[in-house]
Formats: C-alpha cells, sequence, structure tokens
C-alpha cells in the first residue's frame, strides 16, 4: 500500500504574534520612510514644506497605531510579549555559547560550519530580540517625549531624548538589515521558507524545525499538543492558539548535545 | 529649494560680514530696542493686567519666546567701580558661524544668509524643535500659533532697504551699532581696552565664539555675569544626533556590503526541505537527507547532483541498534560504579 | 524754574540738549536721566567719547543713570541744599570761583543792606506767627537811597491801605522829580514819550553800591561765604548721607570747571523741584554754577529736564494759575487795578524788561482786538485779577476737599488728579464732591472712571462725569516746546479715530458754546468772553494751528504783517502778540500757509554759524527755532570776557573781532549786539543777564519766598534734626492735611517716588498698550537687603507700605542698588515705589504710589513733596 507521505507540523507563532510582527514591518516601514525625511539631510531639504508637514501628521499616526497594537496584543496574549523577555534573559547554556561563536563563521561559510542545536530562541537570536526591543522601545518612549516637545519637558532633555530617536534610527537602520537577511531567509541556509513561519500560517515544517531549535522542536514532537500532521501538500491552517506546555515557557532543561 | 546663502539686495552685506556692535558699558536698560523689535516684527505680549506676574527685579519679560525675540536682562552684583555691578546684558540670537541650529534644521529652513547672519524661513520651517537642541544660547522659540520657530532674523528686511536692525535704530545711548563686522570687532577690542582700568573683567564676547557670533557684546562685568557660557558650543546631544547621521549611513552601507559578502559567498549552498526527522520513541532526530562525510547533512551546489533519500526504516533500525547497546553499556558502567561506590 | 528766573531772569534750561556734547563734567543731580531722559545718554556718551567728559551721578537710588556714570554718590532725597552748599563752600575756601566771570556778570561785587541778616536758620524780617517775612532788609546797599519814585509810593501806599490817590508830600516831591527826569528818559524808555502809549511813571533805577575786591563783608560775596561756611564735607557725610571721600571726589572734579576752559553742566528735573525746598535747591545750583564760571558757556548751564513733550510750552503760555504768556503777571487787585499801576509795578527800572509794556500791550490787543483801544487801557480790566491767595493745583484741590470753595466742575485736559496729585485718597474724597468732570484724555484714565476705584461705592457718587477723545499728538498738527526752549512744528500725520478731537477744536468749541450762553443769558460781567478777538478760524470753520501761531508771533495790526522778533513789539497797540518771548518763531510772510517755511519748521541738520562765527560747535543754529530770538545758549554774553574774548578759546560760541569791529557769532547773541546805525556794538557796553534790573546774574534774591539765599531745611517729614540750625522746615512751606503728619517714631523709613523708564507719568498710554506695559507690568516698591532682613521678606513678597495718608500692598523688589543712608546718627533706611500705576488701565493695573505722598508745597513754585516724606513697612498679611 503507498503510503501517503504526511509532514508534521510544529504551531509556533499565534495570531497575536503574526499580526504583531506584520503591523512591526508595515509601520516601521512607514516610520523609517515618514522619519528619515528629517534624518536625511538631503531630503529634508528638497521636500517642500507641505509634504514634511504632512510626513510629520502621517509618523504620528503611524506611531501611535503601532504602539496601539502592540498595546491590543500584549492585552490578548500577554504571554507572548512576556515570554519574550524571559528568553532574552535566560541563563545561556554551553549550546547557546557554541552557537554564538560559530555563528558569523557560519554566516560566511554555512557548508563547513555546523551549529548546535538550541531552544525556542537561538542564543544569537535573543541578543538581536533585546536589541530590537530597545530599539523599538526606544523609538517609542523617545518618540512620545519629543512629540510632547521641549516646552513640556526642556529643552536639554528633548535634544537627549532626540539623540536617542537617532541612535535607534541608527541601529534599526543596521539591525533590520541582518534582521531581514536572516529572517526573510534571504541567507541561503535558511531557505526563503523561513519567511513563512512569522508572515504566514505561524507553523514550521519538523525538518526545520529540528534544524533550528532542535531541543525545543524535539520536546514539542514529544508533547504533541502543539503538532499537527497533515498529507505532503497540504497546508496545517493557521496556527491560533499555541497550548503552552511550559511552566516558565522556556521548555524543560536541555541536555548537553552529546546526548 | 536650496536656502544657503541666498544673497541679499544689499550688496555690501553680500560682500561683507557684517555685525551688531552691543556696549553693555553705555547701555541703561531702556529696554528701547526690547519694544522696537516688537513693534517692527509686530509681534505679541500678554494684554491683560491679570496676565503678568511680578519678575522680581527691571527685567521684563524674564524669557524670551515666540513673541520675544529680544529681551534685556538685569544682574546685580555688590562691588566693582560704582559700588554696585549692575550687568546689562542682551539676550538675543548672536547669529554665530558656526550656528548650532543650522546644523540641526532638517529642512533647510533655518539657514545663513549673506552677511553671516541666520534666518528661519517661515515658509520652510515646520516647528519641529530640531534648532533649539543645537543653540547653546536657547534663543530659538516655538511658536504654537504658526507652528514655526522663530529668533531675531536681523531684521533682514530693513538690512535689504539700507537701514539697521530696528534695535540699533533705537538705542538712545549709543550702545549699538551695526556694521562692518571686522570693523564692530575692532571697537568691542578697543573700547574693552579702555574699560580695563575700571572694570578689570571686561570683555568682548563673540570674536572667536562658535566660528564668530555675528553680535559682539562689550561686557563691561564679564561674560558670567549676564549669564553668558564662556566658551560656548553646541550642545552635546545635537553634536552627537549629528554624528549618527554619517553613522548610519556608514553603518548601513557595510552592513549591506558585509551581508551582500555572505550572501554572495553562500550562494551555491541551500538546505532541502524536510532532510531531518524525529523519532518519538528513540527520542531521537536523524537526517533522512544525504550525509557527507562527517556524518553532517550535506549541502550541494545547486543543480549540481540531486539528493538521495536515505532508508527511514533502515536508519531507524541501525538507531534502536545504537541505542541499545549504549542502554547495555550503560548499565555495565552504573554496576561497575556502584561496586567501586561500596568500596 | 521759579528761582532760575530770579537768579538769571529766565525760568529755563539755559543751554540745550545738543549742547551737552561740549561739556567737561555732567552732574546728574536731582534727575535719571537715563531713565526718563533717554537721549540725554546719547550725547553725554559724546561728551565723554569726543572729549573724555566726566559723568557723574548723584542720586538717593542706585539708577540706570548711575549705571553709565563714571562716578555714583548717595545723597538723601531732600538734602540737595547741602551738597550743592558744600560745592560753594568748597569752590570759595579752596578759590576756585572764575574771579572775572563773577565780578563782571554777577551781583557778586554789590553791597547789601547792612541791616540784612542771616541767624540760626532764619533771615532777618521773619515774623513767626503768620510765617511770612518782611522782606524790607533783603535790598542791596543803594548809592540813590531813599529816592523812591512815585511808583513805588503808590505801591507802598496801596500796600498799607491808604487810599492810591491820596496826595502826600512825598508823592508830591517825587513826582516834580520824576517830571524833571523825563526830559531826560533813558533811552531805553524813549518809546513811552510815542503817541498812543498809556502813561505811567517811569521807575527810578536804583544803583548798588560795588566792591570789585570782594572783600567787604556785607558784599553779596563775602555774604555767600558765611552762609556756606557751615557747609562742611562732614556735614555732607552726616546730613546727605555721601561718604566725606566721595564728596572731595566730586568737589575736586567740579571745582576744576572754575577754570575759564574748562565746564560743567548740571541735569535736574523732579529730584530738585519736586520737594519743599524746590526752589531753593535749583538756587543753590545756580548760584554754584555762577560761581564756577559755568552759565553762558557751551557745555555749560544749569539745565532742567521738563518733565513732559511740551510742558515748557505749557509754562511760557502761563498756565500757571498766576501768570499771563511770556512769563507775565495776571494782574493782583488791589496793587494793579488799573494798566497804569501795573505798569509802573512790573516794568523794571534796567534790563530788557523795560520794555514790558509793548509785550503786555501787545498781548492784549491780540487778546481782544478792535475792542482794546488806549481809551479803554486795551481792555485791561477784563483780565481777572488775584486775590493774593494761592490757587494752585493742590490748593484748589484742597479746598475742594475741605468744602471752603464753590468749585462745581472739572476740566482736565491731559491730566489724572487721582493718580498724579499727592495725596490721592484725599484726591478720591474731592472729586466726588464735583458736580462734573470732564476728562479730555486718549485714555480712559482713572479719574475718567473714578467711581470704579477700589472702595469706592458708585452709587453714593453723584458726579457726572464726561470722557472726551482726544487726538494725539500724530493726529494734529502744531508746535511742541522741548526743554531746549526748541519750538518744533509738528504735522498731522493721520486723521484722529473716530470723534477724536484736536486741542484747539476743544477749546475753540467750549468758547463758542459759553459766548452761545452768554448770548441767550447775559452774564453779571461776560464782556471778558464776548469782547474776545477769535480770529483763528480757516475758511471751513474749523481752528487752525497755523493761525494761532501767528497771533503768536506777532504782527501789525494794520496789515497783519508778521513781526520779525519782539524786537518790533510797540505799547502803542499797533501791533499786536500773543506771547513775546515765541516772537519770531513763525515770522515768514510770504509764506504764511506752510510752517516748513517757518523757523519753527526749519530742518536744516548743517552745524553752521550764525554769523561770522565758525560752526560746528553742536549748536545747530538753523534746526527750528528756539525762544527768545534763536539764542540757543542763553546769557551768552557770560561766555566772554569785558571785552569779547571767549573764556573758553576751544568753544568761542560768540567773539569780538577787533579788527573789524564785529562780532563773530555761532549762536544768537542774548545781549543786544547793535548799535542804532547798525553798526556792532563794542564789548565794554553790553551787558550779559539783561532781563534782571541788575543787568547781572543774581546770587540774593529778594524774589524767593523764603530766603534770599538757599539755606538747608529737612523735608517737613523727616527722621532726623536739622543739624545746620535749630530751623528744622523753611518756614514757609505750605502745609495741608497736617493732621496727616506723620514723624519718624511710628514711620521710621524715609520714602521717595520716581518714574521708570517703561512708564509716562500717570500710565495712561503705557498701561494701556500691551508692548510698553510687558516691559515692566507690575508696581513694586525697592528696598534694601537690610530692610528686608530684618523685616523677613523674600524678593516678591507683598508688603504693606503705609502711614497715616494711605496703604498700598505691592510685592518688593530687594535689590542691592538700594541702601540705607549713614547718617550723623547713624543708618536710616529709604524705600521707592514708581508712581506710575492707578486702579485703571487694560494691560497693568496697580496700587498708586501717591497714597502715600504729602500736599506740602513748595512756597515759591507751590509744587509738593513727591520725594522726601516717611512711611512703615511690613510684611503683608493676607
Amino acid at each position: 500500500m503507498a503510503t501517503e507521505k504526511t509532514i508534521r507540523y510544529i504551531a509556533r507563532h499565534d495570531i497575536f504574534k503574526r499580526i504583531w510582527h506584520w503591523s512591526n514591518i508595515v509601520f516601521a516601514f512607514l516610520l523609517l520612510i515618514s522619519g528619515l525625511i528629517l534624518f536625511i539631510d538631503p531630503i529634508g531639504h528638497s521636500v517642500p514644506k507641505l509634504g514634511l508637514q504632512v510626513a510629520g501628521v502621517w509618523h504620528r499616526i503611524f506611531a501611535v497605531s503601532w504602539m496601539s497594537v502592540y498595546v491590543v496584543t500584549f492585552i490578548c496574549r500577554p504571554s507572548n510579549l512576556i515570554n519574550s523577555f524571559k528568553h532574552i534573559f535566560h541563563a545561556w547554556d554551553d549550546d547557546d555559547k557554541e552557537f554564538m561563536a560559530k555563528f558569523f563563521p557560519y554566516m560566511a561559510n554555512p557548508k563547513n560550519v555546523h551549529l548546535p542545536k538550541q531552544g525556542f530562541t537561538k542564543s544569537g537570536q535573543r541578543i538581536s530580540d533585546a536589541a530590537m526591543y530597545l530599539i523599538i522601545f526606544g523609538f517609542m518612549i523617545s518618540g512620545i517625549l519629543i512629540w510632547m516637545g521641549p516646552d513640556a519637558i526642556g529643552v536639554t532633555a528633548f535634544s537627549f531624548f532626540l539623540f536617542c530617536h537617532d541612535l535607534c534610527t541608527f541601529g534599526f537602520s543596521i539591525l533590520i538589515f541582518i534582521h531581514i537577511y536572516l529572517g526573510a531567509g534571504i541567507i541561503p541556509s535558511y531557505t526563503p521558507r523561513a519567511a513563512g513561519w512569522i508572515l504566514g500560517n505561524g507553523y514550521v515544517r519538523e525538518s526545520d524545525a529540528l534544524y533550528h531549535w532542535g531541543h525545543w522542536a524535539e520536546d514539542e514532537l514529544n508533547a504533541e499538543v502543539n503538532v499537527v500532521e497533515v498529507p505532503e501538500g497540504s497546508q496545517p491552517g493557521q496556527a491560533l492558539k499555541i497550548v503552552d506546555i511550559y511552566k516558565e515557557g522556556l521548555g524543560p532543561e536541555h541536555e548537553e548535545s552529546s546526548k | 529649494m536650496q536656502y544657503k546663502d541666498r544673497p541679499l539686495k544689499t550688496e555690501e552685506y553680500n560682500r561683507h560680514e557684517m555685525a551688531i556692535l552691543f556696549d553693555a558699558s553705555k547701555c541703561t536698560g531702556c529696554k528701547g530696542c526690547q519694544v522696537a523689535c516688537k513693534q517692527w516684527n509686530q509681534n505679541a505680549s500678554p494684554v491683560f493686567s491679570h496676565e503678568y506676574t511680578f519678575t522680581g527685579s527691571y527685567e521684563s519679560p524674564l524669557q524670551n519666546d515666540s513673541e520675544t525675540f529680544l529681551h534685556m536682562t538685569f544682574d546685580e552684583y555688590d562691588g566693582g567701580p560704582l559700588g554696585v555691578e549692575w550687568a546689562f546684558g542682551r539676550e538675543a540670537c548672536h547669529h554665530c558661524t558656526n550656528a548650532g541650529c543650522v546644523m540641526a534644521c532638517p529642512t533647510g529652513a533655518c539657514h545663513y544668509v549673506a552677511g553671516g547672519f541666520v534666518d528661519i524661513d517661515p515658509e520652510v520651517c515646520i516647528g519641529c524643535h530640531y534648532c533649539q537642541t543645537g543653540c547653546p544660547f536657547d534663543i530659538p522659540k516655538h511658536s504654537v500659533r504658526d507652528g514655526i520657530e522663530r529668533k531675531c532674523w536681523m531684521c533682514l528686511d530693513r538690512l535689504e532697504e539700507g537701514r539697521t536692525p530696528a534695535c540699533v535704530g533705537s538705542c538712545t545711548s549709543n550702545a549699538l551699532e551695526f556694521g562692518d563686522r571686522e570693523v564692530m570687532v575692532e571697537k568691542a577690542q578697543a573700547r574693552v581696552e579702555f574699560l580695563k582700568d575700571r572694570f578689570p573683567d571686561a570683555v568682548a564676547y563673540g570674536i572667536n565664539e562658535l566660528g564668530g557670533l555675528h553680535v559682539i557684546d562689550v561686557l563691561p562685568y564679564g561674560a558670567e555675569k549676564v549669564g553668558l557660557p564662556i566658551n560656548p558650543s553646541i550642545p552635546f546631544w545635537r553634536t552627537a544626533s549629528e554624528f549618527l547621521r554619517p553613522a548610519t549611513a556608514v553603518g548601513v552601507v557595510a552592513t549591506v556590503g558585509l551581508l551582500a559578502a555572505a550572501r554572495i559567498n553562500s550562494r551555491h549552498y541551500f538546505r532541502s526541505t524536510d532532510a531531518l526527522e524525529y523519532d518519538k520513541a528513540l527520542d531521537e532526530t536523524f537526517l533522512i537527507g544525504k550525509v557527507n562525510q562527517d556524518g553532517f547533512e550535506d549541502m550541494p551546489t545547486r543543480g549540481e547532483g540531486e539528493f538521495v533519500e536515505a532508508n527511514k526504516d533502515e536508519i531507524l533500525e541501525a538507531l534502536r541498534e545504537e541505542q541499545a547497546q549504549a542502554i547495555k553499556a550503560n548499565r555495565n558502567l552504573a554496576s561497575q560504579n556502584k561496586r567501586e561506590g561500596d568500596k | 524754574m521759579s528761582s532760575l528766573g530770579k537768579i538769571f531772569g529766565r525760568g529755563a534750561m539755559t543751554n540745550h540738549w545738543n549742547d551737552l556734547e561740549n561739556s567737561d563734567v555732567i552732574v546728574t543731580c536731582g534727575v535719571n536721566n537715563a531713565e526718563n531722559h533717554p537721549l540725554s545718554i546719547k550725547h553725554i556718551d559724546m561728551a565723554r567719547v569726543n572729549h573724555g567728559a566726566t559723568y557723574i551721578v548723584v542720586d538717593p537710588r542706585f539708577t540706570r543713570s548711575a549705571a553709565v556714570a563714571d562716578i555714583y554718590a548717595p545723597l538723601r532725597s531732600g538734602t540737595n541744599t547741602v551738597f550743592f552748599g558744600a560745592l560753594i563752600n568748597y569752590v570759595i575756601q579752596n578759590k576756585l570761583y572764575q574771579e572775572d566771570y563773577i565780578i563782571n556778570w554777577t551781583t557778586a561785587p554789590f553791597l547789601v543792606n547792612p541791616d540784612f541778616k542771616f541767624e540760626d536758620g532764619l533771615f532777618s524780617g521773619y515774623d513767626p506767627e503768620n510765617h511770612k517775612y518782611d522782606k524790607s532788609t533783603w535790598t542791596y546797599d543803594f548809592e540813590n537811597e531813599g529816592e523812591e519814585g512815585p511808583a513805588a509810593l503808590r505801591q507802598q501806599a496801596a500796600a498799607t491801605g491808604s487810599r492810591p490817590e491820596t496826595a502826600t508830600a512825598d508823592l508830591e516831591a517825587a513826582e516834580q522829580a520824576a517830571e524833571k527826569t523825563q526830559q531826560e528818559v533813558p533811552a531805553a524808555f524813549k518809546y513811552t514819550l510815542e503817541p498812543g502809549v498809556p502813561e505811567f511813571t517811569i521807575p527810578v533805577h536804583k544803583k548798588a553800591k560795588m566792591d570789585e575786591t570782594l572783600q567787604d563783608p556785607q558784599c553779596v560775596f563775602q555774604l555767600m561765604a558765611k552762609q556756606y561756611e557751615r557747609y562742611t564735607p562732614e556735614m555732607v557725610e552726616n546730613i546727605c548721607g555721601m561718604p566725606q571721600e566721595q564728596f572731595l571726589q566730586i568737589a575736586e572734579i567740579v571745582g576744576s570747571t572754575g577754570a575759564p576752559d574748562k565746564v560743567a553742566t548740571f541735569l535736574y528735573a523732579m529730584g530738585l523741584t519736586q520737594h519743599t525746598t524746590g526752589s531753593q535747591m535749583i538756587k543753590c545750583l545756580a548760584m554754584l554754577q555762577l560761581l564756577l564760571g559755568n552759565i553762558g558757556m557751551c557745555g555749560g548751564g544749569v539745565n532742567a529736564f521738563r518733565g513732559e513733550s511740551n510742558v515748557q510750552g505749557s509754562t511760557d503760555f502761563g498756565l500757571l494759575f498766576d501768570q499771563l504768556p511770556g512769563y507775565c503777571t495776571l494782574p493782583t487787585a488791589g496793587k494793579q487795578n488799573t494798566l497804569r499801576q501795573y505798569l509802573e509795578t512790573t516794568t523794571a527800572s534796567a534790563g530788557y524788561y523795560t520794555n514790558r509794556p509793548k509785550f503786555v500791550i501787545s498781548l492784549l490787543k491780540e487778546m481782544y482786538g478792535e475792542h482794546a483801544t488806549l481809551e479803554n487801557d486795551f481792555c485791561y480790566d477784563y483780565l481777572p485779577k488775584l486775590d493774593g491767595k494761592d490757587h494752585s493745583y493742590i490748593t484748589i484741590f484742597e479746598h475742594l476737599y475741605n468744602g471752603e470753595e464753590d468749585i462745581r466742575m472739572l476740566i482736565a485736559g491731559g491730566q489724572n488728579p487721582i493718580v498724579g496729585l499727592p495725596n490721592v485718597n484725599m484726591v478720591n474724597e474731592a472729586l466726588k464732591k464735583l458736580e462734573m468732570i470732564v476728562v479730555a484724555d486718549l485714555w480712559e484714565t482713572e479719574t475718567s472712571v473714578f467711581w470704579k476705584r477700589p472702595g469706592n461705592d458708585p452709587a453714593s457718587i453723584q458726579t457726572e462725569v464726561f470722557l472726551l477723545p482726544m487726538a494725539s499728538s500724530y493726529e494734529k498738527q502744531g508746535s511742541v516746546t522741548n526743554s531746549g526752549r526748541m519750538a518744533q512744528w509738528r504735522y498731522k500725520a493721520v486723521e484722529p479715530l473716530g470723534n477724536a478731537i484736536d486741542d484747539v477744536e476743544l477749546y475753540t468749541g467750549l468758547y463758542e458754546a459759553v459766548k452761545k450762553a452768554y448770548e441767550r443769558e447775559p452774564g453779571k460781567f461776560d464782556d471778558p468772553i464776548m469782547k474776545l478777538s477769535w480770529p483763528y478760524y480757516n475758511g471751513q470753520g474749523h481752528p487752525d494751528s497755523r493761525l494761532v501761531a501767528q497771533g503768536i508771533n506777532g504782527y501789525t495790526v494794520e496789515d497783519g504783517k508778521l513781526l520779525a522778533g519782539f524786537g518790533s513789539l510797540k505799547a502803542d497797540g499797533s501791533t499786536a502778540c500773543g506771547c513775546w518771548i515765541y516772537s519770531g518763531y513763525y515770522n515768514n510772510n510770504d509764506a504764511k500757509d506752510d510752517p516748513t517755511q517757518q523757523p519753527t519748521g526749519r530742518q536744516i541738520a548743517e552745524d553752521v554759524s550764525e554769523g561770522g562765527g565758525q560752526g560746528g560747535l553742536n549748536q545747530y543754529v538753523n534746526w527750528s527755532w528756539v525762544w527768545p530770538l534763536n539764542r540757543r545758549i542763553i546769557y551768552n554774553r557770560a561766555s566772554m570776557d569785558k571785552h569779547g574774548n571767549p573764556y573758553n578759546p576751544k568753544f568761542p560760541l560768540i567773539s569780538w573781532d577787533k579788527a573789524n569791529k564785529k562780532w563773530l557769532r555761532n549762536d544768537v547773541p542774548d545781549f543786544g549786539f547793535t548799535n542804532p546805525d547798525g553798526s556792532h556794538m563794542e564789548p565794554e557796553k553790553t551787558v550779559a543777564f539783561m532781563m534782571n534790573e541788575e543787568n547781572r546774574a543774581a546770587f540774593f534774591t529778594a524774589g524767593m519766598a523764603d530766603g534770599v539765599f538757599p539755606e538747608h531745611y529737612e523735608p517737613v517729614e523727616s527722621p532726623v534734626a536739622n543739624m545746620l540750625s535749630s530751623q528744622q522746615n523753611s518756614p514757609l512751606t505750605i502745609i495741608y492735611r497736617d493732621d496727616q503728619l506723620g514723624g519718624p517714631d511710628e514711620y521710621p523709613i524715609i520714602c521717595t517716588t520716581y518714574r521708570m523708564s517703561e512708564h509716562w507719568q500717570a500710565g495712561a498710554m503705557t498701561r494701556n498698550l500691551p508692548w510698553l506695559a510687558e516691559c515692566q507690568p507690575k508696581v513694586f516698591v525697592e528696598m534694601s537687603e537690610t530692610l528686608a532682613e530684618s523685616l523677613g521678606i523674600s524678593n516678591g513678597d507683598d508688603v504693606e507700605v503705609y502711614n497715616k495718608r494711605g496703604s498700598i500692598v505691592i510685592p518688593a523688589m530687594i535689590t542691592k542698588r538700594m541702601k540705607a543712608y549713614n547718617l550723623g546718627d547713624g543708618p536710616h533706611e529709604v524705600v521707592g515705589v514708581p508712581w506710575n500705576w492707578g486702579f485703571a488701565s487694560m494691560c497693568a493695573q496697580g496700587e498708586s504710589a501717591n497714597e502715600l505722598t504729602p500736599t506740602y508745597l513748595d512756597p515759591s513754585s507751590k509744587i509738593p513733596e513727591f520725594k522726601a516724606f516717611l512711611v512703615n513697612v511690613r510684611k503683608a498679611v493676607n
């Protein structure tokens, strides 16, 4: 009997996380465009006043909308953000350290550099996430304060927070390229499929999960609650709810990769 | 729209740098200049008595704002050749050569004008406040009503007609003069020399500060006593912000470059789909794709060859065998240790 | 002003604004010119830049004038006579006076009546019961003593109450003697012989004995020296609070200007006038300047800075209650019932006022036109007569308050008594008694809404108030006379807003209305109104300032031709002239309608000479016109020695060219310099102070009410006893409301009031214009750090400043610029309150400092004591 090949999928990102990430993309882009007008002098000098004013208004609308998404998704599923933070602050085990040490050589030479198994969030990813959160919340807080203006907070404070906003722009401009390069799978070893995980239905193929986040994938496959098995070719649907099998959200302690 | 170095109709100002000379040793603090500035610019003052509060001294108003480009300051100290040092100061835009506000302005509204002055063009200004972060003297002020930043603009319209700024024209005590900057500097230095006998702290402020100011202040009691910063520089956070712009450009270019290099370098490598699988019973992940000599998934050059899918069952069987062996080995090891531990 | 008139002959700033640039030493004492006359500083700065002049400020407070001075010295308010007297003493003791000058041009060598005395603060002839002086000993020692002219005898008879027609033996003899002298009429009086001139007896000129060595103990110079012997540097320190070293430093600098080629100018304003001893302070200053030979010189003078742009104009035209235009006096009933009596008692026996009849009769001719004839004494009977009592501004309010006189209506034209008068709580009560108030002003002043004053109950006030909107200075045409006696024509730039009219319209309108009322119902004696000549209407039935100007300038009656100057005035009714000192200011017959072609409207800015001089002495003789006769520096004969050589060769204002027998003139000479045949008069025949009967500047002035020489008396409310005599206050000070007099036990703090740069007088203009109000929106009291500490006050705290006359709660401005005076008996604190605030106005309301000021008046000028009185201060309770 010819068995239909089935593919197992693990739910990784719920609907709120995906909405949140999509809004990050859309709003970050719009905010960047409307913000860079003032950041890049030649552009600002060339755009007429009305254009600049419109950009300024829209920048604020986008900013408020973006922040609202954070607030709303947080209310709907607080564990997403909380767990994200917990992942960032979790201590690094030997796998994490080895991963980080090999990561840059891996980017240059993926054929010959092999990386150890990782948990739900890779160590390098944790650093990137931390930086990204700093930048995003940095943008938000400094943005609110500079929107209040020097009349409300004083010129020195305004200058400082404007600098913070500029610093976030600097950081974001660099980080976003790395983020897209890795996250959208421009890096060939990540495959373009990577983009579909958070931008798509929230499910990761078993093979990809085992490749990237070996420890997490094995735990999830063992637990089975977040796993679906579908015939090859069809999609698993949307990852609406992820049953959180971990008390702390971090999964059971990993054993050494030598296991 | 480029506004840099827009020339003025008055040719003289296009050829020379001009400046105001304010000699505080001749100033009587009459505020005629303050009022002339208001009148010429048609700026507003509060209208009703209840809108005002007692300022505590002869200084009024206490601050510049979007409707007050210039106000005189009054500071008192004991001592000096007259028994009391009543230091009059003039708080208004100094029209710096290296103006932090011009540096900061993202729209080009705040720009240099011929003669060396700094003007904020209301047709271009969007009121973003950036110029305020660049000024060591806290001069540009935001007009809520107009949504722009405003400050002394050296009465450019009067200059165009060959007149002096309104303040200079109104001065009753010969404290204000307007002319060629070099001449004003010379006069200032000569006046300081003259004053030094009675006023040892006398300085001419604005000769070299920030590349040279276009308002030269002769201050008999020194700069600090009228609240002016010694060796003013553009505020740190503004300089830092300005630095970030080229830094971002460099950073982005470098990042994109490095990533491009990495991408190019790894262009031949990709991972195949579904190369790995996990067996729950065995608690083992195994590769069902091609394996290279080190036992790792082989990532062939694109187009070259094909994957040979390994026999999954065979692999699982091998794994089970391996595990069973390991378990046996562990049991032996454990009983060995136990025996040793009994000793 | 009144004192300058007595000592020099004219009551006006002797030099002018531009001339300040010529000074070597500029002393501000009694004015805050940087704040209140800002442009003066421009000229002072030029003097310092161009020839290193020294600028000295002496003031009770460290003002903005002090801030730019070379030297600042404190001086307790009200003690200026001590300071000036001490300078006089210093100058005399150190022989720094300009001897040639005072011997030739002043009464220094004149001998004084041997019965004249001064002792312990009082002059001879004091009647303590009636607080009056019998001035009969205040005379010179005359060569021709005893030869009383008939006029004088008639006057004496009138004074003692006997009928003037009574022929006494003395009178008969005098008349016979006079008839003899009529045949040898002095040249100055030849005009009285012409037909049409009313008959009057020429006064006999009494010549004083002289000692030109200045040694005689009874000569004016020695009496003056004796008077100020007590005024030592130590006294200055103990009384004024000015440290001796500072005084001596100033004295040395000022004293150096006694040299012929060095000159000092003194600047003053309300700081001298607004005291009960103000007239004498000014006179003391004038005496000092005469001793130093600084009068009539470029860069010298006694320079009164008038307080308003046209107040000089208003006094020139006789605004004061006892004046006629041109500083002629209104007649007094009893003494001057007839024109003859008036002429005999006001015509001088020598000097330029021998021409008095020409001025008065020409004035009457202008006022009454064709009605004024020789037969009816030129309508002299229509002039109101004084009753010998005081009817000045504050006295009127005092009477109104007491209900002593039947005053029913007040017309306040550009005046705000409920803010600007002293003791405004009293003024408030007084205003309530009026049936009607008419305020003619640009603004809704406090007086125009006085019923809204905090504390007033409008329902209980019956006064009907009208506010007439008036045109501002840019909305009307006419001349304005500044401190420098310059009558500059101003043009109408814009039409007045709404119904606002100019003053000529208002007073013409009033005249017409009163005339109509009398036509309907004749009055008891309405001729003075009905017979008034009013030829000022232009073709459209409106009064025109240019026509008024022509009337002021003077013209020949027959053909209306404008006169060149007052030299052309006649006493026979053939000339008319509204104000003789202005004659010549609007005299161009070819352009009667065009002020730009008249002297008053000239705007030629070149600093040229008047005739033969080299120009360039900052006189600007062709810019507008000054009275008298465009003489920029009056008494300028005294800038030269007897032979016409300038004392200061660097500034040869006028000089005698011996070779060509001509006067080289950079200014119009203030002396008769031409002979009848047109040739120039020799210097030895010319006179420097021709407006005085002595033809000299008079140190010894009997015309002052309370003393021949200024003597220091304490202000009425003073914290200390007079250290120079036992006469605490000037005996003739007019004191009203003595029940509100406060002593130092209850009110130990000296208070002074003043103006600020940022505000204008009673504040109606500056407190209604946001740009100006913003410069100083709130009233305050300035006090020293020591006083603040002792009262537990921080800067900005509300404090109550109070005395028996009123109480105001205002914020405190604690400042290093105010310091207690270190007087002989210890430190005495002082506070200062600017008086520019009132309860009305849009932008800057505030308490009025004049709630605290007293109604004590200078006996000569009737100006009140705004500058030195007592208060107490405490932290305000909320």
